[in-house]
């Protein structure tokens, strides 16, 4: 089930009226409420898949137990082992074994031997990705003692499939959700506001930013070999703004939804876009799995304290297992390696943690120095996009040099469309002027009604006008 | 609680209420187009892109060709009958009836992929249609009015130039196409012939239901109906299947009496007329609608 679709328009407010109105007394029917209608949500794809999350969940659950009344460090590294394999193992199953396979039986035919690779004819899991990450964290935090073991079977469940961030995240820590799951909510007015006006958010931001620019980035992607260079340009822009619009949307309409019952859920993105340096970037963009990746990836290889050349390998890694993350092609990796290359510049100089605060704190507009830092991350953005859209690495190249080789302006103006340059003005001044600071809601919170209102009625008819009419799916899905 | 489902309900009922507004504006001035661009019509030329492609209106004395490429027949009826309340004049249609006409591609439709590219062709459909484009489905019926009312209220706002001043702007209207293309490319009539007869499900249910319903609205509001067969190249006539000729011919003689068919299939062109292998260019499009005038003088009178 889509956000952005009529069924889960229905699906909301009925979950909504039974877990506050029929279920609210009791949290154990709250729990197994969600645990239910989150399956439900997720067998809306394929009924056939639960099965799976039904038994990563399992396998966790019992394997935080076990951890937990171990002494033995042998055990509980068996069982935390058991935990990682099973969740690893159905990724590389489902996700990565066409990969290197095919990639394999490439190797071995540059070597001039002919292989035929063995494929799965299987299709990827929804969110898989997301969700065997989301339990690995809660296995990984009993064996390190961060983290009691539940021993409510439905609160876990519920805590794996909980439907707003299911698919797509953020990816919770059980140290911060799980324990959402165990205690009373109680709804305030202020947190259902504030959860409606995120899903609106989200909604502009998928709808309208993500789907449309998504119909520019197919058309400029096709024909990349005989358009000129700056629509090129403009179709990495576009690409930049349909992946983030696309993501950032989502994990807005999951914390706003989770809201709605209760439950906060981790901050994924704070405005990437007005990053001054790539590491700034990378600390607000996908919060979640950068975090992820530094708690249970980088710190443990030794992160930044290390000598340069252990700093540079581990810096390399950590971009290159999250550009994999993403998918199991070249394309990924390649994303990843170039982002490593333009972190590491920053962190040999130490200039990774210069622009730790917002841009522009306490002024309306930044200074000329910001909007060229601001200019120069997001190109360098945009260029590692073109490989994350790309079909393979020689298509990232050959569009990255028809901008240089192409000529220039183009015939028309088809894609620079008027409606373009106002939806992402609307993105840019919300964006700048109330998503930028940290404590974005509370000021909308203490705004005054009547700039309140007319504001969130236009933003909903430019949804309801400029939204692409077919529900569109979530780009990040796939992952 | 109660404040927070008052408030919600108050924004809901706002929202609603400037949506209505708009479609209500949208209804008016669509219906002001169009009855501007079809009161002196008696002429309609119909059907999908071989009809848009293969009739120039201007050769033909009151006509008007409002063909839409990839125009299933369930369209086209509906598109008939809203614009049959404008203008009670209408004396003729052609419409064009081919080989692939009868295609379950056509078929596709009705389900999801399809639906993305037709959903403008919504602001024809009146509460049956909708409820017939969407498989007798309520659910997806109320889905569809909702992107109708949508697409209407889009399509106002994004006017070209602010201006009305085609009906393409707001509904998918269709039109003459000049075009001087000219590729007889192997490849060109591969993919055509995949498309028209290789499609999963052969023939479409849907297609000779509206054609039929089509034949019977103008028999009952005593329009002449016209089919026309468009010449296609030798290349891609070699092509076509015996099963859909074995149809398309049951097909015609069931509209015995009630529909005067013109085959120009065979009509013979130059290599040069022909945009593709199964559509014409603007030269084609003139010589063969001179042909249709030649043989049926009485009612193309220039």
């Amino acid at each position: 089930m889509l956000f952005n679709s009529f069924e889960y328009a229905l699906f909301l407010p009925i979950v909504f009226i039974l877990y506050w109105f029929v279920t609210n007394k009791n949290l154990k029917a709250q729990n197994l409420l969600l645990l239910v209608v989150s399956y439900v949500f997720y067998g809306w794809w394929d009924w056939r898949f639960l099965s799976l999350i039904a038994f990563s969940s399992l396998v966790d659950y019992i394997a935080g137990l076990k951890i937990e009344h171990s002494d033995k460090r042998s055990t509980r590294r068996l069982f935390l082992t058991i935990s990682l394999l099973t969740n690893l193992g159905f990724l590389g199953v489902f996700k990565y074994f066409n990969f290197f396979s095919q990639s394999l039986a490439d190797g071995f035919g540059q070597l001039g031997y002919t292989l035929h690779p063995l494929t799965l004819d299987v299709v990827l899991p929804v969110g898989i990705s997301f969700y065997t990450f989301q339990t690995m964290s809660y296995s990984i935090d009993v064996y390190r003692k961060k983290l009691e073991p539940t021993k409510d079977i439905i609160a876990f469940f519920a805590y794996v499939s909980f439907f707003p961030q299911l698919v797509a995240g953020p990816i919770e820590r059980a140290t911060n959700l799980l324990p959402q799951f165990q205690k009373k909510r109680v709804f305030t007015y202020e947190q259902g506001a504030t959860g409606m006006r995120q899903i609106l958010w989200g909604l502009f931001k998928k709808m309208v930013i993500a789907d449309n620019c998504a119909v520019m980035v197919d058309q400029i992607f096709d024909n990349y070999e005989s358009l000129p260079g700056s629509v090129l340009i403009m179709g990495s822009i576009y690409f930049a703004l349909q992946i983030y619009g696309d993501f950032s949307g989502y994990s807005d309409i999951a914390i706003g939804t989770a809201r709605l019952f209760g439950f906060n859920l981790m901050t994924n993105f704070r405005t990437p876009y007005f990053s001054r340096d790539m590491a700034e970037f990378w600390r607000r963009w996908h919060i979640s799995l950068s975090t992820w990746f530094r708690d249970y990836l980088y710190i443990p290889l030794g992160g930044s304290r290390v000598n340069t050349k252990h700093a540079i390998r581990n810096t390399f890694i950590i971009f290159i297992v999250s550009g994999f993350w993403h998918g199991a092609n070249w394309t990924f990796i390649a994303w990843g390696a170039i982002n490593a290359i333009y972190f590491i510049p920053l962190l040999l100089t130490g200039y990774n943690r210069k622009n730790v605060g917002t841009v522009a704190e306490n002024r309306h507009l930044p200074s000329p120095k910001e909007i060229i830092q601001m200019g120069l991350t997001f190109a360098l953005t945009c260029i590692a996009w073109v490989f994350f859209r790309a079909e393979n690495i020689t298509e990232a190249y050959s569009y990255l040099s028809n901008i240089i080789s192409h000529s220039f302006l183009p015939d028309n103006f088809y894609y620079f469309h008027p409606k373009f340059i106002f939806i992402i003005g609307v993105l840019l001044m919300l964006e700048w002027f109330v998503f930028r600071h940290d404590d974005a809601f509370e000021r909308i919170n203490n705004t005054t009604t009547w700039l309140r209102k007319p504001v969130y009625i236009a933003l909903t008819c430019i949804t309801i006008v400029f939204m692409v009419v077919e529900a569109q799916s979530f780009i990040y899905f796939q992952f | 609680m109660k404040k927070f489902l008052l408030k919600l309900l108050i924004n809901i009922l706002i929202v609603a209420t400037v949506v209505l507004a708009l479609k209500v504006i949208s209804t008016y001035k669509s219906h002001r187009i169009l009855r501007n661009l079809i009161k002196d019509h008696k002429v309609l030329i119909m059907g999908d892109s071989h009809a848009q492609a293969g009739f120039n209106p201007s050769l033909i004395k009151g006509a008007i060709n409002i063909a839409h490429y990839d125009e299933s027949y369930l369209f086209s009826y509906y598109k008939l009958k809203k614009i049959s309340r404008y203008n009670n004049n209408i004396e003729t249609i052609i419409l064009s009836f081919s080989y692939h006409n009868l295609s379950g591609y056509f078929e596709e439709f009705n389900n999801e992929r399809f639906s993305s590219s037709a959903i403008s062709y919504l602001s024809y459909l009146d509460t049956e249609g909708l409820l017939a484009f969407s498989g007798n489905d309520y659910f997806k019926m109320i889905k569809m009015y909702f992107h109708k009312v949508r697409h209407d209220i889009s399509k106002l706002l994004l006017l070209k130039n602010g201006r009305h001043s085609s009906l393409e702007d707001i509904e998918p209207w269709g039109g003459f196409h000049i075009s001087n293309r000219n590729n007889l490319e192997t490849p060109v009539l591969n993919k055509a012939i995949l498309k028209h007869y290789h499609s999963p499900q052969q023939f479409s249910i849907n297609q000779i239901k509206y054609l039929n319903k089509i034949v019977k609205y103008c028999h009952e509001s005593n329009i002449d109906l016209i089919l026309v067969h468009t010449p296609k190249h030798y290349k891609y006539k070699e092509c076509v299947t015996e099963d859909f000729k074995i149809e398309y011919n049951n097909t015609i003689n069931s509209f015995f009496n009630k529909v005067t068919f013109i085959d120009g299939l065979n009509y013979e062109l130059t290599n040069s007329d022909f945009g593709d292998f199964d559509h014409l260019n603007s030269s084609g499009a003139n010589i063969f609608t001179s042909h249709l005038i030649k043989i049926n003088t009485k009612l193309f009178e220039n």
